[in-house]
């Protein structure tokens, strides 16, 4: 046998034994390293998509990338200049590289917008924006209701870094869950920062009490004010003699009724110094038990039993020649007048004065679950033309606000109201007696609260039930999956023979608000094992993410036959073969 | 020439003219093409015939221009052109062209042109050049031109027309709008005529001619105060006449076959012709005089925001007392400068020597102006007094000052301050001085005790006469009053201390009349110091009950106690605020609109209406007026088919409209608080108060 028949076997030979390997294809297990797969999100997913795939190509040798989130990934690398709104997805440790933005930018870090409002009321929406490198260039910020615009508002950027709040009213016209959508730009249309909110307009009114125990004018024109404003529903009794009184409505015989004063969210009394013990209590357990609103207006600082109500403070008065004005920012930015003032020496931990100035004259302390409010302004109804004061604005704006802070006997609160197809939304249910079951146990010390149950059931239009949970005392939480379809839902809770509903708004696209601190970013990294860096130390990231990810070893089954390289040797031995037997002149 | 050569050339001739005229078609068409363009991209705007015309014939001939001057070359060598189109010439047709430009008479010449003329007899222009397709183009951009032309909101069928479902049927509409406003003629302004326009500011009382052109019937001419339907003028035109009195618009329909057309709004701002304003500037207060020989030197301020017509200074002489007043009316010449029509001056000297005044008597004085204004009232200026100082002297009730202004001016507050002045500059002073200085306090001085007297109903025992013996103090009255008080018989302790206040003033007047201000200081702050009393115990002061109105002491615990019942009333209604109403019910409408996803003709007619009830709600104000100008300007932009520039145009009328309302309604509140946070709030709350009381606790 020569070399060159030799050879020839020797090629035919490996041929076989490839394709018979193939045929065979024998399955081989080891222990093998594999490559970690690791999410990197964008989390503007056209601002931040360039980088993105930077950091994607810098990874891509170690880890196997993925650039949706992924269930069981070894972690995650968010890039931008914001908390991601999926968090609770991502794996973690989380990374995050943020972006060096150059040029002007433009973001919507957080729009501010009651959840409810009542239909003869204007919704106040503050646009937190965030403008960098736009020194010198104007701002115009833009709120939509639908195709709609409903208020503008256009501002000139000062600084290179500045954070401006820009105030924007929708004037509802129609009780129903209202989508709104802010948007900020700098004049270009296309890097434009956009956020959605909606708000759930009612036809709510509040019930209100007006209480006199005897004729105070403070009273009388406080109550006038608000029984013009046809958000309240007044119901008042004056007492102008012993037994002998003034009703309008049905008011309560007694203010030491709870069961008859639970029907109204706040109650306003007027010359407190003339209340019973017997009606301060009264007043206590409503704030305390029904978690309502007690709006004491003094037209005279004396003595009373409702001292202990307030805190048993020290008082202060004085006498002005002239009218001094009182200004509340917080009420609507409206002023009163008044020229006799008593406010407390010192005002107790936890009350807040609502007036601007060191003297407390008008403020208000939590009370239990309720809430107190005290006016000093003894005098404030003498000055209360319109065109030197704002005593009716003021007053209908505080006593709206403290009536809408008494809670309903159910309420029913989702965590979003405007939410994509499939996203969650989480359903927030209060039963208010059993909330303050434990107040009232202590209160009475009676057994009627021991073994009450509370029987909570919900449910969307879609037809989905939610199983709600306890997390609290009274409290309930669920969560269901927004319906596929786009639409405005109802979610309804019954609860103890009561009914609340929330709405949400199904739509295509949803964009919110979020915060683009970097520092922000990096504390969330922080909290979620990683750490953010910059964008210029990109080539970091790779030794950091390997540090604190390890390549995982796991028993795998192979196969070695299966990789198309084999081709290559089978195709040159078969090739050699025959070129050596035709150069011998062989068949 | 020969007869053959002539008739190749004129062969070529004819053919060179039919391919000038396929060029000319040809260009002719693509100008078309280009006005088409302009047509549909609408621009330059389609705002007329003629515009448009213009327009084309413009683009056509810059087509004809291009297309004869880029084919010449062609022409120029036509013999070329044909050869190519003539395969059996065989360079025949060439040769005879370039022979024809030379005088050559032999044999081969004339057998060329021979064969050329036998040739060319047989070929057809037609075939060598067809026109067809130019003119096919030609015609069909014409047509499609023709189309544009016609369509609804082109320039011969206006915006507002509409096509309906029956081609050819059209709606009515409003071509054209000519407004003459002709002031009153008193204003001496002059006419203006104004065109289409949006709004129309006019003087009050001003002649609003109406001049409206329309594809219509009728047109109904509608306003705040009334609707018309107004047939068509011999001159084509609907005419009507307004006056303007009001701020409002002016709402033009159209009207025909039983059909009604887009609305036009004018929106129609009417300025009041304001009165006359008169100041005496010197000297702008009342003076005392010493006696009746003095002279006052008076200036006069007046102006008019059109033109002043007069301005004269008229007197009373006022004279006696009690029931013996005489007066005396009479006017003081002026010297009046005239710095433009609007705007005059006068100052006088003014002796009061003719006036013959004896100490007591008064002159009250006034200017008065008016303008041009047919019927309206001549305006004055306030009244000023010159009394001539009697001792104990008063102006006299009827010609003091307007109660209303200086009820409170005076206040006894003022009157110690002036006195205080007056004392500490007795030393740089003349007695003469000091002494009427201190009168005239004196008077101001009863003014401030006159005012409290009448608030107490005028009833004060020792003052039977207000009006001239104020100062004089009967002591009987006086000790008995004192006397009652001390018994306590006057139960009414507000009421007390004014009596007293009263009885200080008294005192203090006395003393001032006197010059001698120490005493007189120390009543007026014994005055102050009642008032204060007064005011501080009841903080209201009630006028004293009147005779009538006096409560019955005789029917004190009187009654049965069980009749003294609970009285009870509905729970109040809210005040419906009317306008809210309406401009939520109109933002509401213009919401609905703006949320339509494609804006088209069909909602001209709503803009239009919405635009309308805007100004219904209140038509002089000035936000609302530019929400309607944009809501109209929306309808127009719908007509003609603009949906983008109507959009802007609504978005910016919403947003006006919502500014309009956000000043009537107030904030919604804060979220309420979540029970959790609101407990740990009270919980706080309780143990800092628990931990303060504590160590007080045994």
């Amino acid at each position: 046998m020569n070399r060159d028949l030799l050879f020839r076997r020797a090629l035919r030979g490996i041929a076989v034994a490839i394709a018979l390997a193939a045929v065979i294809d024998p399955a081989i297990s080891s222990r093998r390293t594999t490559k970690p797969d690791v999410v990197i999100l964008a989390v503007d997913s056209v601002e931040d998509r360039a980088l993105a795939d930077r950091v994607a190509k810098n990874l891509e040798n170690r880890y196997t990338i993925s650039q949706t989130p992924l269930a069981g990934a070894s972690g995650t690398v968010v890039v931008g200049n914001r908390v991601p709104q999926p968090s609770s997805d991502l794996s973690a440790p989380v990374f995050a590289v943020v972006a060096n933005r150059t040029g002007a930018s433009v973001s919507l870090e957080q729009v501010i917008a009651p959840v409810h409002a009542p239909s003869d009321a204007r919704v106040p929406v503050v646009a937190v924006v965030r403008v960098t490198g736009a020194r010198g260039r104007t701002l115009d910020v833009t709120l939509r209701s639908g195709e709609l615009a409903v208020d503008h508002i256009t501002r000139a950027v000062t600084t290179d870094f500045q954070t401006l709040r820009i105030p924007l009213t929708y004037v509802p016209t129609a009780p129903a869950l209202v989508p709104l959508r802010v948007t900020a730009s700098l004049g270009d249309a296309d890097r434009a920062s956009v956020a959605d909110v909606a708000v759930d307009v009612r036809d709510r009114r509040w019930p209100v009490l007006v209480f006199d125990p005897r004729p105070s004018w403070m009273s009388t024109f406080v109550r006038r004010a608000i029984e013009r404003d046809p958000r309240f529903v007044v119901t008042s009794r004056v007492v102008t003699s012993r037994n002998v009184s003034s009703d309008a409505g049905n008011p309560p015989g007694r203010l030491d009724d709870l069961a008859a004063l639970a029907l109204y969210d706040a109650v306003i009394v007027g010359a407190p110094e003339a209340l019973s013990p017997q009606d301060v209590a009264g007043l206590e357990a409503f704030m305390r038990r029904r978690g309502g609103s007690v709006v004491l207006l003094l037209d005279q600082r004396a003595p009373g039993p409702y001292d202990r109500l307030v805190g048993d403070v020290a008082w202060a008065t004085s006498t002005a020649n002239a009218p001094v004005t009182i200004a509340a920012p917080a009420i609507d930015s409206a002023t009163l007048r008044a020229s006799d003032l008593a406010w407390p020496s010192q005002l107790l931990g936890g009350a807040e004065s609502l007036t601007t100035g060191a003297r407390p004259v008008i403020w208000r302390s939590s009370v239990g679950a309720g809430e107190l409010v005290v006016s000093g302004a003894l005098d404030a109804w003498r000055f209360r033309d319109p065109s030197m004061s704002g005593f009716d604005r003021f007053w209908q704006t505080l006593i709206a606000e403290s009536a809408n802070a008494a809670p309903p006997p159910l309420s029913v609160v989702v965590a979003e109201q405007l939410v994509a197809p499939g996203e969650p939304v989480v359903v927030h249910a209060t039963v208010r007696d059993a909330a303050l079951r434990p107040l009232l146990m202590n209160a009475s010390n009676t057994s009627n609260a021991s073994g009450a149950r509370t029987s909570v059931s919900a449910r969307i239009d879609s037809g989905a039930a939610i199983r709600l949970w306890p997390v609290g005392l009274g409290e309930f939480r669920g969560t269901v999956r927004a319906p596929s379809t786009r639409g405005d839902y109802r979610v309804s809770v019954v609860a103890d023979g009561n009914r609340a509903e929330a709405h949400v708004l199904v739509a295509p696209s949803v964009r919110r608000a979020t915060p683009s601190s970097p520092e922000l970013l990096g504390t969330w990294a922080g909290a979620h094992a990683g750490m953010w860096m910059p964008e210029k130390y990109l080539d970091d990231l790779g030794p950091m993410l390997a540090r604190v990810i390890q390549p995982a070893v796991r028993l795998e089954t192979w196969h070695p036959m299966r990789p198309a390289w084999w081709l290559f040797p089978f195709v040159l031995a078969l090739s050699g073969e025959w070129w050596l037997r035709r150069r011998r002149g062989l068949p | 020439m020969q007869p053959d050569a002539a008739s190749v050339r004129a062969f070529l001739a004819r053919v060179s003219k039919r391919l000038a005229w396929r060029s000319a078609a040809e260009g002719a068409a693509a100008g078309v093409g280009a006005a088409i363009i302009t047509m549909v991209a609408r621009h330059p705007a389609p705002t007329s015939l003629g515009a448009t015309l213009l327009v084309l014939f413009i683009l056509v001939g810059i087509g004809l221009l291009i297309s004869v001057y880029s084919r010449r070359n062609a022409r120029r060598h036509v013999a070329l052109l044909v050869e190519r189109r003539t395969p059996q010439s065989r360079n025949l047709i060439v040769t005879a062209d370039e022979l024809a430009g030379r005088e050559r008479t032999g044999y081969v010449d004339q057998l060329v042109f021979r064969e050329a003329a036998q040739l060319v007899e047989r070929l057809d222009p037609r075939v060598l050049v067809p026109t067809m397709n130019a003119l096919v183009a030609l015609g069909a951009t014409t047509g499609v031109w023709l189309l544009l032309l016609m369509r609804p909101g082109g320039p011969i069928i206006p915006s507002s027309t509409a096509f309906l479902g029956n081609a050819g049927v059209t709606l009515p509409s409003i071509e054209r709008v000519d407004v003459t406003v002709t002031p009153p003629p008193y204003s001496g302004r002059p006419t203006q005529t104004l065109h289409d326009p949006t709004r129309v500011e006019v003087l009050a009382g001003s002649s609003v001619a109406l001049a409206i052109r329309a594809s219509a019937a009728s047109v109904s001419i509608e306003t705040l105060a009334s609707r018309d339907t107004v047939a068509m003028a011999a001159s084509g035109a609907f005419t009507k006449t307004l006056v303007a009195n009001a701020d409002g618009y002016v709402a033009i329909e159209p009207a025909g076959g039983g059909r009604t057309g887009a609305r036009r709004l004018i929106g129609l701002t009417v300025i009041p012709d304001a009165p006359p304003r008169v100041k005496i500037t010197a000297p702008g207060r009342d003076t005392y005089l010493r006696d009746g020989h003095a002279t006052l030197d008076v200036a006069i301020d007046a102006a008019d925001d059109i033109g002043l017509a007069n301005l004269t200074l008229k007197y009373t002489k006022v004279s006696g007392s009690g029931e013996r007043f005489t007066f005396a009316e009479g006017n003081v010449p002026l010297r009046v400068t005239r710095t433009d029509a609007r705007t005059w001056t006068a100052r006088v000297s003014w002796p009061l020597d003719s006036l013959a005044l004896e100490p007591g008597d008064m002159v009250v004085y006034r200017a008065i102006a008016a303008d041009h204004r047919p019927g309206s009232a001549p305006v004055e200026s306030d009244s000023y007094i010159a009394e001539v100082l009697s001792p104990g002297g008063v102006a006299a009730p009827g010609f003091a000052m307007d109660p209303e202004q200086e009820r409170y001016a005076v206040s006894q507050q003022m009157v110690i301050l002036k006195t205080e002045r007056l004392q500490a500059r007795k030393a740089t002073m003349s007695a003469e001085d000091y002494t009427n200085e201190a009168q005239e306090i004196a008077v101001e001085q009863r003014k401030v005790r006159a005012e409290f007297v009448f608030m107490l109903g005028g009833e004060l025992a020792d003052a039977p006469d207000l009006a001239t013996s104020m100062t004089d103090l009967n002591e009987e009255a006086e000790a008995a009053g004192e006397e009652d008080l001390l018994a306590g018989r006057a139960a009414n302790a507000g009421h007390i201390a004014l009596l007293r206040a009263i009885r200080a003033m008294s005192r203090a007047a006395t003393s001032l009349t006197t010059a001698d201000l120490p005493p007189a200081l120390t009543h007026e702050r014994a005055a102050l110091k009642q008032l204060e009393a007064a005011f501080s115990r009841t903080r209201i002061l009630l006028r004293a009950l009147t005779t009538r109105e006096r409560l019955d002491l005789s029917r004190r615990l009187t009654g049965v106690l069980t009749d003294a019942a609970r009285e009870t009333h509905p729970n109040a209604a809210p005040e419906a605020d009317s306008r809210t109403i309406a401009l939520r019910r109109a933002l509401s409408g213009v919401a609905a609109l703006g949320g339509t996803r494609r804006l088209g003709p069909s909602d001209a007619a709503q803009a239009s209406a919405l635009a309308e009830r805007v100004l219904q709600v209140d038509a002089s104000a000035k936000q609302l007026q530019d929400v309607s100008a944009q809501l109209a300007n929306a309808a127009t932009a719908l007509s003609n088919g603009q949906s983008d520039e109507a959009r802007g145009l609504i978005d910016r009328a919403t947003t006006g409209l919502a500014s309009a309302i956000r000043g009537e309604l107030l904030d919604a509140p804060h979220d309420a608080r979540r029970i959790e946070d609101a407990l740990l709030q009270g919980a706080l709350r309780d143990a800092v108060r628990d931990a303060r009381i504590a160590p007080s606790r045994p």
